[in-house]
């Protein structure tokens, strides 16, 4: 007689294979490390030491912003006495309640204008240990027109799946790069449907290099006679990229309900009568 | 006898002519000043012959983000080292003219280009050393698109001129400089490649895994 799993044990199994890191999206609940298991029929072992807590490879509901420059480092000196710093953080601001309306959660490098400069390797520390679904680099510039998109120039690794678990700091970027260059394209696709004129590029901007999330910076230009510092034209902006954040979502980091079921295991080979009882009478919920 | 009025009105003109000389004066002295600050550089070697030779030099627009192969005649020295350093700063001296594609400021932008072995692997070409001068990194329009295509021009021309190097690094006044204009970075090395480039429309097709 073959045994089929009971559904509790299907459901242990599941919430197992959810907390595995590394597997794709998950939500900071499923992060947690599972405290069902699946009934057993063996005497009671000594408890063996319990796993390390395994972390997820990003949390899908979590953005970091960073507005480039502050304190010191002004950043490009822009019309109307306007300086980069100024715009970028301006323009964060008005982007974070706009990707909040789509369920994320937005973590930023900086709310204010710090008192001293915010280096670089700081800004991706912050980013790498909050684990987000993308980062975005805020910039501004008076040169060029529209919006800038630039993903990391560094080459993408050959073999994703084979990456050293230790990333080299300095091109640690190179690891997500197919997924920053689909993050980039889905901001791209989403400005131009607004009828935003973008540029993609690939540029190595401190810190996208140092980034283990899916990054890009986004540049923002003037566009024919507006300037980067007009309220309605970063309005449009800011919607554009939330709408493409939550398509990117969807495509690259479905809901784990959504996830297809994994293929159940094979059922186990019936064990002989004469050497176990049978287990179908010590399965609770078995199916007669 | 000349009257009062004529007599204040001629000293009157007499003062005006002298301030207007002594700020004219001042105005020659502070621009001879920022002339002799700008072209503070030891003069290239003067070319052998000044035969002129043909050369790809990869032109920048900040309106499409593109860089485009166009080629020139440039008198160059035969020394490697100082015809990679004639060579840019003819480039970027394009980018001053009136009505240029990818503006930036007039003056001496390159100190010197060094070419050295490549440390790491003999079989992969030599690495050039390009070192800014500090006041052309300073004028430097400040922007992604701006320094990126600055940077991609100087190694697509490098490339085309030095087949045997591999790879370009940058410093400014002899020194690592983290970004050129706050933007893009100085900090890694850049593979010597054919930086030709138009710009790239996003796509659906990009989007999905």
């Amino acid at each position: 007689m073959i045994q089929r799993p009971s559904p509790n044990a299907l459901a242990a199994s599941l919430l197992l294979l959810a907390a595995v890191p590394c597997s794709g999206a998950q939500t900071p609940a499923a992060s947690a490390p599972p405290t069902a298991t699946a009934p057993t029929q063996a005497a009671p072992q000594p408890a063996a030491p319990a796993p390390p807590r395994t972390l997820p490879a990003f949390y899908r509901n979590l953005i970091l912003l960073d507005p480039a420059h502050g304190g010191s480092d002004t950043g490009a000196h822009l019309p109307d006495n306007a300086t980069e710093k100024g715009v970028t953080l301006s323009f964060a601001q008005r982007l974070r309640p706009i990707i909040a309306a789509q369920g994320f959660t937005v973590v930023s490098t900086r709310d204010t204008d710090p008192p001293a400069d915010l280096p670089a390797d700081q800004r991706a520390g912050t980013a790498n240990h909050v684990r987000p679904l993308a980062c975005i680099l805020l910039h501004a510039t008076a040169t060029g027109s529209g919006v800038h998109i630039a993903s990391s120039a560094l080459a993408p690794l050959e073999d994703a799946a084979a990456a050293p678990r230790a990333l080299p700091w300095q091109t640690a970027q190179a690891a997500s790069l197919p997924m920053s260059l689909r993050l980039a394209n889905e901001i791209g696709l989403a400005l131009q449907n607004a009828h935003l004129p973008v540029v993609l590029l690939g540029a190595s901007v401190p810190p996208i290099d140092n980034l283990i999330c899916p990054a890009v910076a986004i540049e923002l230009a003037p566009s024919s006679d507006t300037p980067v510092t007009d309220a309605t034209y970063q309005q449009h902006i800011a919607e554009a990229i939330a709408s493409a954040l939550a398509s990117f979502r969807t495509h690259n980091a479905p809901p784990p309900a959504a996830t297809p079921a994994p293929i159940p295991p094979p059922a186990p080979k019936p064990i002989p009568p004469a050497a176990a009882p049978a287990p179908s009478t010590a399965t609770p919920g078995a199916p007669k | 006898m000349i009257p009062r009025y004529q007599r204040i009105l001629f000293w009157s003109l007499v003062s005006g002519i002298l301030l207007m000389g002594a700020f004219l004066l001042r105005g020659c002295q502070q621009a001879h000043k920022r002339l002799i600050a700008l072209n503070n550089a030891t003069p290239i070697a003067a070319p052998t012959g000044a035969a002129t030779e043909e050369v790809t030099l990869y032109l920048a627009s900040d309106a499409d983000a593109s860089i485009t192969a166009t080629t020139a005649q440039v008198a160059l020295p035969q020394d490697p080292g100082l015809r990679a350093r004639a060579l840019l700063e003819h480039l970027l001296a394009q980018y001053a003219l009136p009505g240029s594609a990818h503006p930036i400021q007039s003056g001496p932008a390159v100190d010197d280009v060094f070419l050295l072995p490549n440390p790491a692997d003999t079989g992969k070409g030599r690495i050039a050393v390009v070192n800014l001068r500090s006041s052309f990194v300073d004028n430097h329009p400040s922007g992604v698109e701006a320094e990126l295509l600055t940077l991609n021009s100087i190694i697509g021309t490098l490339h085309a001129a030095l087949p045997e190097v591999s790879e370009v690094r940058f410093l400014v006044d002899g020194q690592p400089h983290d970004t050129l204009a706050g933007h893009a970075s100085l900090a890694r090395s850049y593979p010597l490649t054919d930086t030709t480039a138009r710009a790239v429309a996003p796509s659906e097709a990009a989007t999905k895994p």
